[in-house]
């Protein structure tokens, strides 16, 4: 059987914590308890070495070549040598989280001019629809008033 | 506890050694059934001999019904891999461990809505 | 009686000197006993009823008061003459009339929250204007906020409004190049009283078409005055003036306590 799975709960596993102290920090799976607790640690994040429960975390697709119970120390050089921040910082998760964070550090007057730039682009983009669905609507009428005319000359009305 | 069951000598807070390594802990222990009592023989996974007992607690009570007050610990031990009996412990007894998280409920909390017009996704590969 | 609350020797708890004192209407004076020992105020209760403190910060200086020397009486007691002290009568005006009425003059001082300096544009949450963005100028003696629309811009004019009543956001005009005019004050927008009473005459009248209310010309004036020089401003920001014209408004997803301003 083939498995559509490929983000799996697996020692070296990167991921994203969504809940409690440690919201939107990334941390490496160390050891698995059972199927809903795993042994996590961030080193280089702030995460301490603490068990958490699978239901607050998301996976990453990015898997660190870490030993079971890895200490700090070969977790860090592990990190270093995949340079996982930047891999971190590349994930949707990271850039979502970077722009709710920006979206909301914004000012009152930020917001104002955000919504002017969204409105401005909205309308670009529905007259842009409205053409292309106008250009299509003009084909479809000149096709079939073609047809007509065809249909017509072909059995010629007789009064 | 009830003032006829025992009396309390002794209290300490039991600390762990290494409270960041994942150990097996035996369990043995002795509860009153409604009908007779039994000794039993537990496995549990935790990082602590403290959370041990506390799932202990937890699945004494929802598997037989039993409340702490029926339950003695005998004994708690940390037991090398080696000597582990239970399946339920075995399976995780692999460094190449691998399973995939299935059925997953999107928990967004702040930017939780009640009302969605999209079913949530539940499938996340 | 009361006169003896006066003297330091007679009331060890008395802690005010009579020179202090002496200026205070007398009515206010009394601190009775309820028990032995015991006074209806406390001291310092006491000194906010007699306002003593006042004497020391308006910095008034009664004329001491001279004893004069008590004149000795002989008076006829029966059959007999005796030499006694004459008794100074009780309520004796001891305080001149204008030292008495020294009034507490210090008006309050209203401290103006940090986040507001001239140029930053306010929220305004109450009245007529809630939702509005409008320019903070000055502040005003009386605490109150000078704002300004501008009134060309959003429609609202020169006004006073509290600071409680207002959000502060972090965007600033740079008004640094607009000039109030002083006479813009706290008397500037005082309003006037009309005769309400309705009397014989005017109660007829009532059918006539009543004259409209019409602004000062040197309101408009003054109006136009601030408006010109900050549009001056605005103008090389757009997106600012368009900014000042919304109302402000909570939409979907949004908390005023996790918004930043």
């Amino acid at each position: 059987m083939i498995s559509k799975f490929s983000l799996f709960v697996q020692i070296g596993r990167v991921v994203m914590i969504n809940q409690g102290q440690f919201i939107n920090k990334t941390a490496v799976i160390l050891d698995v308890l059972d199927q809903n607790r795993v042994l996590v640690h961030g080193p280089t994040t702030g995460v301490d070495r603490h068990v958490i429960n699978l239901k607050w975390v998301s996976l990453t697709k990015i898997v660190l070549p870490v030993q079971r119970g890895a200490r700090s120390a070969s977790l860090n050089a592990a990190i270093k040598k995949v340079e996982l921040e930047k891999k971190v910082a590349e994930l949707p998760a990271s850039k979502l989280i970077a722009a709710r964070a920006a979206k909301s550090a914004l000012c009152d007057f930020g917001r104002f001019k955000l919504r002017v730039q969204k409105s401005k682009l909205n309308k670009k983009v529905t007259g842009l629809v409205r053409q292309k669905v106008n250009e299509a609507n003009r084909a479809a009428h000149k096709k079939a008033v073609a047809q007509k005319a065809k249909h017509t000359k072909k059995v010629p009305k007789t009064k | 506890m009830k003032r006829a069951t025992g009396e309390i000598l002794n209290v300490t807070e039991l600390f762990e050694h290494k409270p960041t390594k994942v150990k097996n802990f035996g369990v043995f222990l002795r509860y009153n059934s409604r009908s007779g009592t039994h000794n039993i023989y537990k496995e549990y996974r935790d990082v602590t001999r403290v959370g041990a007992i506390a799932q202990m607690y937890d699945e004494m009570a929802s598997r037989h019904s039993a409340r702490e007050k029926s339950i003695h610990i005998i004994d708690i031990k940390e037991i090398p891999a080696k000597l582990c009996r239970r399946a339920n412990t075995t399976q995780f007894h692999d460094s190449q461990i691998k399973f995939p998280l299935t059925h997953r409920i999107p928990r967004n909390g702040l930017y939780k809505s009640v009302f969605s017009a999209k079913r949530p996704h539940t499938f996340m590969c | 009686m009361k006169w003896s609350l006066l003297s330091k020797k007679k009331n060890p708890n008395f802690s005010y000197c009579v020179s202090e004192l002496s200026y205070i209407s007398m009515a206010k004076l009394t601190n009775p006993f309820v028990a032995r020992g015991l006074r209806l105020y406390s001291p310092r209760v006491f000194a906010n009823r007699t306002r003593t403190y006042l004497a020391k910060k308006n910095n008034v200086k009664t004329a001491k008061k001279t004893v004069a020397a008590v004149p000795k009486v002989e008076k006829v007691f029966g059959k007999g003459k005796r030499v006694i002290t004459a008794t100074t009568p009780i309520n004796a005006p001891t305080v001149p009339a204008e030292v008495r009425g020294a009034k507490h003059v210090v008006a309050p001082k209203v401290t103006l929250r940090k986040s507001i300096t001239p140029g930053t544009v306010l929220i305004i949450l109450a009245g007529k204007f809630a939702g509005k963005r409008v320019v903070f100028l000055k502040q005003l003696s009386s605490g109150l906020l000078l704002i300004t629309g501008p009134f060309k811009v959003n429609g609202v004019p020169l006004r006073r409004v509290d600071q409680r009543y207002v959000i502060a956001t972090s965007t600033k005009v740079d008004i640094s190049s607009v000039k109030v005019a002083d006479s813009i004050n706290d008397a500037y927008f005082a309003v006037t009283k009309q005769d309400k009473s309705k009397s014989e005459g005017k109660f007829f009248k009532d059918g006539e078409k009543k004259t409209e209310k019409k602004l000062p010309d040197t309101r408009v004036a003054d109006q136009k005055s601030v408006d010109t020089a900050i549009l001056a401003v605005l103008k090389k920001e757009k997106v600012l003036s368009l900014y000042l014209k919304t109302k402000f408004t909570l939409r979907k997803g949004e908390y005023p306590h996790n918004l930043k301003f």
